[in-house]
């Protein structure tokens, strides 16, 4: 089975977004600072509902933050 | 730091500082006088029971700023916590393996174990169980940065 990799956009859309502040965001969705840091540098793989949250804070689709390769 | 960081740091100096004092106890006064010795006994008895007791008070965290909504632990910390504690679930029973292979071997022809070994094992047992919950965060922490 290949490795899937999921990547996202939350620098950009932050930057797109008033140059929201990791912290502003992680207020936001209502998890820490350091999580948010690790889910943009794809350390680590947020739940579905965490990944709802943040689309939701930029206003955009799932889709829209995080992108499934294969 | 993180709040579980924070602990994971206290837990192996709680870790590492128990495993100095035992040792000093027992190098100090010698492990085969524990069965006459009351004293030995005793201190044995505090480590223990002491040792569990402070290790029970870091298990207690914030999870939000008093007053405020910030948040301070959240799924990540709780997928640590549950990564390291299956490190500490495999550390404590290979410990208690591992004692178990040793004490057969070496007492062997005498068909029994000094009662001293009793205790040995628990407090090995917590402070594996101390110190590998503790490398276990400290890992995870490292590994999702």
């Amino acid at each position: 089975m290949p490795k899937a990799e999921i990547s996202n956009r939350i620098r950009r859309l932050r930057f797109d977004n008033g140059e929201m502040t990791q912290e502003e965001l992680a207020y936001r969705v209502g998890c820490t600072r350091q999580t948010i840091i690790a889910v943009e540098a794809g350390k680590y793989v947020p739940s579905l509902s965490l990944a709802f949250q943040i689309a939701k804070a930029f206003g955009v689709p799932l889709e829209a933050v995080f992108q499934y390769e294969e | 730091m993180t709040p579980l960081q924070k602990r994971a740091w206290l837990g192996l100096g709680v870790g590492v500082g128990m495993s100095l004092a035992i040792a000093a106890v027992f190098i100090a006064r010698g492990v085969t006088s524990f069965d006459d010795d009351l004293v030995l006994r005793a201190i044995a008895y505090v480590l223990c029971v002491g040792g569990l007791l402070v290790y029970a008070v870091t298990l207690r965290i914030k999870r939000r700023k008093p007053g405020r909504s910030e948040v301070l632990i959240d799924e990540r910390d709780k997928e640590i916590v549950r990564r390291a504690t299956m490190v500490q679930l495999w550390a404590v029973l290979l410990s208690l393996f591992i004692w178990a292979i040793a004490l057969t071997e070496a007492y062997w022809s005498q068909k029994s174990i000094p009662i001293v070994f009793v205790y040995l094992i628990a407090i090995s047992g917590l402070i594996v169980s101390i110190l590998a919950q503790a490398v276990g965060i400290l890992i995870g922490y490292r590994r999702m940065r």
